[in-house]
């Protein structure tokens, strides 16, 4: 990453960046879950924070998962007794607002906001929130380390959260 | 219609239940009268309400309360969470610490212990009792190994009288950690379009295991190499076994009730318990039913963490809590769609209306203490449920 005295990225850093969003979005959206999860690093976080308690190890969380538990995700997902998402949620990701915070680790710590429109069983809802990207520059492109989402509704009583976001 | 007169009739002597049970509004009307203003009902764990002046806000039965320690005599009480001016409810936080609560509305102010303490512009009233006008306290609260329920009945049977057989697994249940246990974790919350007894058979309903759940079985199975006994256990384990425990409580076993378990990576309860009428212990959660319409219920659960165990020990009970429930969990939300969704989809059929809850009523064999003992997969537990429905709904029996 290329960044200016102001901690600004560059242009083209930023494109990439947003790019790299996109095309994540684009699979979530068309539901090619194993080509998503190859995006995720051994060693990744996907996190759901409910409410605004920071803290996963003394709250509750929607989510907090390892590769382990996202490959399940996408194993049971794939399973075809899935319930919950027979039939799928279709789902639409917008990501907005896109800007590089800075680096941790020599990681790009990215952070964009999300509206996510989802239809399933002839309901339509919209989640909306903060998105937290650690991505992991790989030479033209990028992975994740970490990826939080702070739902604006995450602490309202929910159904169905088990597609993937 | 004519079953209404008498809702006991809409239980069947062979187990078939009426669908009305699950959708009428007026059946929701007389259990909020019948069921859930009488009997003691869980309100709050000890823990979450510990100094003087803590509080937290939720629901006793139908009835939005507010679960407070007296700032000055650190006593427990349960106040109606609503302002007896205008009706305004007066605690909007989950939970927090005050000595007193104020109306947004008119600035009505109430000590946390119910007084009225103070009304504005009080010169606009002439021969108002104020001390008539607490917040309305229900008349029973009683603690049993550190779970708290109040009753909106003067009188009637002792908190340990009601809970009977249920105690001991209550005590297990508070003993988990080596000092004790805490909800400080917070709760999920859950909301589906449905009656609130649905999420209350599926919690010991063991026949749908296989089936609801057989995507999470496959999990299980790429976790730990092998068929997951799970289903074997259900079928074949007779150390696994339903128990109506009477007064409308059940629990299912995993083996002995000190140190079995489900070894399915679900929570570390040995058991799964149902109190009548609507807290259950499943997984490593407390579940609290909260009935908020005929086709509306929201359910919370709340991680029971381990006092005297590391926080990275209470982080691993979350995360295997989170794989399988929650909004976003592999296996709570298949019983949601089809266990609670579908069902009222379903029920929406009527020529029929009947439900069948009759498995294994001819194998239930009588235990101690006036308890029956099932299969595991038998439907011991929901009888145990509706005996109790059918005896407080009113008719004959």
């Amino acid at each position: 990453m290329s960044a200016t005295d102001t901690g600004v990225a560059s242009e083209s850093a930023v494109r990439a960046v947003e790019e790299f969003l996109y095309h994540e979005a684009d699979l979530l959206d068309s539901r090619r879950y194993e080509e998503w999860l190859a995006l995720y690093t051994d060693d990744a976080i996907y996190w759901i924070p409910q409410g605004d308690e920071p803290d996963h190890v003394h709250h509750v969380s929607i989510a907090y998962d390892d590769h382990r538990r996202l490959h399940e995700r996408v194993l049971r997902l794939a399973s075809g007794f899935a319930f919950s998402q027979d039939p799928p949620s279709r789902t639409c990701h917008v990501v907005g607002n896109v800007r590089v915070a800075g680096e941790i680790d020599g990681d790009l710590d990215v952070r964009s906001n999300l509206v996510l429109a989802e239809m399933r069983r002839g309901v339509q809802s919209v989640y909306a929130g903060q998105v937290t990207h650690q991505l992991v520059p790989t030479g033209g492109s990028f992975m994740v380390r970490r990826k939080t989402i702070r739902l604006i509704n995450s602490d309202i009583p929910l159904s169905n959260l088990t597609f993937l976001i | 219609m004519t079953l209404m007169s008498d809702p006991a009739a809409l239980i069947t002597n062979d187990w078939r239940i009426h669908g009305s049970v699950y959708t009428d509004p007026e059946i929701f009307a007389l259990e909020k009268d019948r069921l859930f203003h009488g009997p003691w009902l869980y309100v709050a764990h000890e823990s979450e309400v510990r100094e003087p002046g803590d509080y937290k806000t939720t629901y006793a039965g139908t009835q939005p309360v507010i679960v407070a320690r007296g700032a000055d005599d650190g006593e427990l009480r349960v106040l109606l969470n609503r302002c007896r001016h205008r009706g305004s409810m007066v605690c909007q936080d989950e939970s927090g610490n005050a000595n007193y609560f104020r109306c947004p509305y008119h600035g009505w102010t109430y000590r946390n212990s119910g007084e009225l303490r103070g009304i504005t512009y009080d010169d606009g009233y002439a021969g108002l009792e104020r001390e008539q006008l607490g917040l309305v306290r229900m008349p029973r609260v009683q603690s049993f190994a550190g779970f708290v329920f109040a009753s909106f009945a003067e009188d009637g049977p002792s908190l340990e009288d009601y809970l009977g057989n249920a105690k001991p697994y209550l005590e297990i249940v508070s003993q988990q950690g080596p000092g004790g246990i805490r909800l400080s974790a917070g709760s999920h919350r859950l909301t589906y379009k449905g009656n609130w007894k649905l999420q209350v058979e599926n919690t010991i309903d063991n026949y749908h295991f296989g089936f609801v759940h057989r995507s999470f079985l496959e999990v299980l199975a790429d976790r730990i190499g092998e068929v997951p006994p799970i289903v074997k256990n259900i079928l074949q384990n007779p150390e696994w076994r339903t128990i109506d425990l009477g007064n409308g409580h059940s629990v299912h076993e995993f083996g002995d009730p000190h140190t079995g378990n489900n070894q399915g990576q679900l929570g570390d309860l040995p058991f799964n318990l149902i109190v009548f009428p609507n807290l259950c212990f499943v997984g490593a959660q407390l579940r609290h039913i909260l009935p908020r319409a005929a086709d509306r219920t929201e359910v919370r659960l709340y991680p029971i963490l381990h006092e005297g165990e590391s926080d990275e020990d209470n982080a691993a009970i979350l995360r295997v809590h989170e794989g399988f429930y929650g909004p976003a969990g592999m296996g709570g939300v298949d019983d949601i769609e089809v266990a609670f969704d579908r069902v009222h989809a379903g029920m929406e059929a009527t020529e029929q209306d009947w439900l069948i809850m009759s498995r294994g009523a001819h194998r239930e064999q009588p235990g101690e203490d006036g308890t029956l003992i099932g299969h595991a997969a038998d439907e011991v537990p929901q009888r145990a449920f509706y005996r109790q429905w059918r005896k407080l709904m009113g008719g004959a029996q």
